[in-house]
């Protein structure tokens, strides 16, 4: 294993062996190959159609679209680790804060709402993922972000 | 055609394309307005001229009633067509398009503001002898309201007055939660409509959603062309729409469309209009809205009639009659239309975007597409990419071919809906025609995306491209130097 393939948010365990010349192969021994329109995995065979945008690779094979990303080991891991603390509040969508509720310093409980958010006219309320002290909320009202972004976060314990 | 021989069209995405091919169709010129984030927007390819209007944000500019009619002067349009959202049912609008000498394509502006009050609608329907459920309307008597609804009984649905959309509108089967949830409505309605007056209807348990395409002329005549079954929401919002509806005998499908004309005819209906039923599983059915517009699911409509809406209303706006009686109506086969949405199933719907990277269309479905290769999907406007409308013979035909049409389609560098719309066609329910508004929010299961059967070739493909995970197959892993992660 040397990295792993996330499939529509789903991270995989993968590696690849051999090489260009001689061909590669999956981590339990099958051929890979690719061509611009196909990819092929020991005997099977689909027609894709591929387009990168950035580090993510859209593929439409077998009757649906699905969205790739490549990330080595560390940095999968390391991701993994920071999202686990349950300090953060994220971004669901991109779009603009329309109401701040809390500020830094403020105690909160687990479900409080800290910001309101709207996103092609419809609210979505972020909630403090746990109790504890806001530390910081990142954004104002009329900001806009985008998916992912840290929108607040809380203190550690 | 008499009347104008330019038609702007006041709207956006898949709509002002739809409606410019039918202003094309019969030889008028077409006009459009667009913003310029909006930049490659289908429509723009079609428009004989444009002009860019401007507000505080893109939707603000449509929304700009005295911008689009001077844009409109100022191409030498004689007609402004709304589409569906934004100033299509602004009776204001309506009127000061009238007042600045050009037609308006749609209703008079005292049907609109009629039909856009949601107790006044009521109220006037019922008062002619149509069906409408149980209710209690506040401003009948606001100090005896929330006793009167509470006597009502469960299960309620609260509506806000001004309301439409499914915005602001809640279900309410205990009734010790009452209060909180009139409060919540009240303020919802304020936010969205600045109007927080409610009323309240007995909720019809799993219903479906019927509603029947109208139209009338300015000479008297109204018709029918049918039903549309639209009963497959999420939010109170359509996503699947169909011709006939599989819940309807020729019996119940005469009453209810004749129920809808007498509604239409009454009110002095002229142009295109639907009216909405809610129907129980009794095929007892009551008046819901009347939208004074075109509908975003018309299409099914023109599919199993052979009509071209839009054409219709260009040619009612005109002053044209009609031209045919309802006997001259006829429907063949079975259409569907599925909503194409930038928007994650998995995460409650919630809108996306991003680029559109790649757009190939299927062959065998109708496509109005609101997006096109090269454009994007922003957070400015709502989540609608555009829509495939499928006509087969029978209804299983048409599920088949919209399930390939689904397939087929191809869309990459935005999260969509139409994974999902396949598992959804696919449910037990829905092939079988079990529909009601609520089925999706009971079918939690089909919004996650399962392992994909081609998951081997996708993780090739993912390790194929990574150019760090060759490096990592041809030499000695260096997993920190993993910077650009493809290959270039």
């Amino acid at each position: 294993m040397t990295g792993f393939v996330i499939i529509d948010g789903v991270a995989h365990a993968a590696g690849l062996a051999g090489n260009a010349a001689l061909g590669f192969r999956l981590g339990d021994g099958r051929a890979a190959a690719m061509t611009a329109d196909t990819v092929q995995v020991g005997a099977q065979s689909w027609p894709v159609v591929t387009a990168l945008d950035g580090d993510i690779l859209w593929v439409h094979i077998d009757g649906a679209a699905h969205r790739i990303e490549w990330r080595d080991a560390v940095s999968h891991l390391a991701d993994a680790a920071g999202d686990a603390g349950g300090d953060a509040m994220r971004a669901p969508m991109p779009g603009s804060v329309i109401t701040v509720n809390a500020v830094a310093g403020a105690a909160v409980a687990a479900g409080d709402v800290v910001l309101i958010i709207e996103s092609m006219k419809l609210e979505t309320a972020i909630r403090a993922p746990r109790a504890g002290v806001v530390a910081a909320v990142h954004f104002g009202v009329g900001a806009v972000f985008d998916r992912d972004a840290l929108l607040a976060e809380l203190a550690a314990d | 055609m008499t009347g104008f021989e330019a038609v702007l069209v006041a709207n956006r995405g898949e709509i002002a394309a739809r409606v410019l091919r039918s202003v094309k169709a019969l030889g008028l010129r077409a006009l459009l307005v667009a913003h310029a984030d909006d930049g490659a927007a289908p429509g723009l390819d079609l428009a004989d001229d444009m002009r860019f209007i401007t507000g505080a944000t893109p939707v603000s500019a449509f929304l700009d009633g005295a911008q689009i009619i001077a844009a409109a002067q100022a191409m030498g349009a004689g007609a402004i067509h709304p589409g569906y959202g934004f100033l299509a049912e602004n009776a204001d609008f309506a009127a000061a398009v009238a007042a600045a000498g050009l037609v308006f394509v749609g209703p008079p502006p005292a049907v609109i503001r009629l039909m856009g009050d949601k107790v006044r609608a009521r109220n006037f329907v019922a008062s002619r002898g149509f069906p409408v459920a149980a209710g209690v309307i506040e401003d009948d008597d606001p100090a005896g309201f929330a006793e009167a609804a509470r006597a009502l009984g469960p299960p309620l649905l609260i509506k806000p007055s001004a309301g439409g959309g499914g915005k602001g509108m809640r279900i309410v089967r205990d009734m010790a939660v009452l209060d909180d949830e009139l409060a919540r409505a009240r303020s919802e309605g304020l936010r969205y409509f600045g109007d927080g007056r409610l009323f309240v209807e007995r909720y019809i348990e799993r219903p479906r959603h019927i509603e029947v395409q109208v139209l009338g002329d300015r000479h008297g005549n109204v018709v029918h062309l049918f039903e549309r079954e639209c009963s497959l929401q999420r939010r109170f919002q359509k996503i699947v729409e169909e011709a006939p509806s599989p819940a309807l005998d020729e019996g119940l499908r005469a009453r209810i469309c004749a129920a809808a004309v007498g509604i239409a005819a009454a009110a002095g209906y002229q142009n295109a209009g639907t009216v909405e039923f809610i129907m129980g599983g009794d095929g007892a059915f009551y008046f819901l809205e009347m939208n004074t517009r075109l509908q975003v699911e018309h299409p099914v409509t023109e599919a199993i009639t052979g009509r071209d809406l839009v054409a219709d209303q260009l040619r009612i706006a005109a002053g044209e009659p009609l031209g045919f009686a309802q006997g001259d109506v006829t429907r063949s086969g079975h259409a569907i239309e599925m909503r194409l949405c930038a928007e994650a199933p998995g995460r409650d719907f919630a809108p996306t975007t991003g680029p559109v990277l790649r757009l190939s269309l299927p062959a065998g479905a109708r496509c109005d597409m609101g997006v096109r290769e090269g454009g994007a999907v922003t957070p400015a406007f709502d989540p609608l990419l555009g829509k495939l409308i499928v006509h087969a013979a029978t209804r299983d035909a048409a599920l088949a071919a919209a399930d390939a049409a689904l397939a087929g389609l191809v869309l990459l560098g935005v999260e969509t809906n139409i994974a999902y719309l396949r598992r959804l066609l696919a449910d037990p329910d829905v092939v079988a025609g079990r529909l009601h508004t609520g089925l999706i929010g009971e079918r939690p299961d089909l919004l996650a995306e399962p392992e994909p059967m081609a998951r081997d070739g996708l993780l090739a493909l993912g390790l194929l491209n990574s150019s760090e995970a060759r490096r990592a197959a041809e030499a000695v892993p260096a997993l920190h130097a993993a910077m650009g992660a493809w290959r270039a």
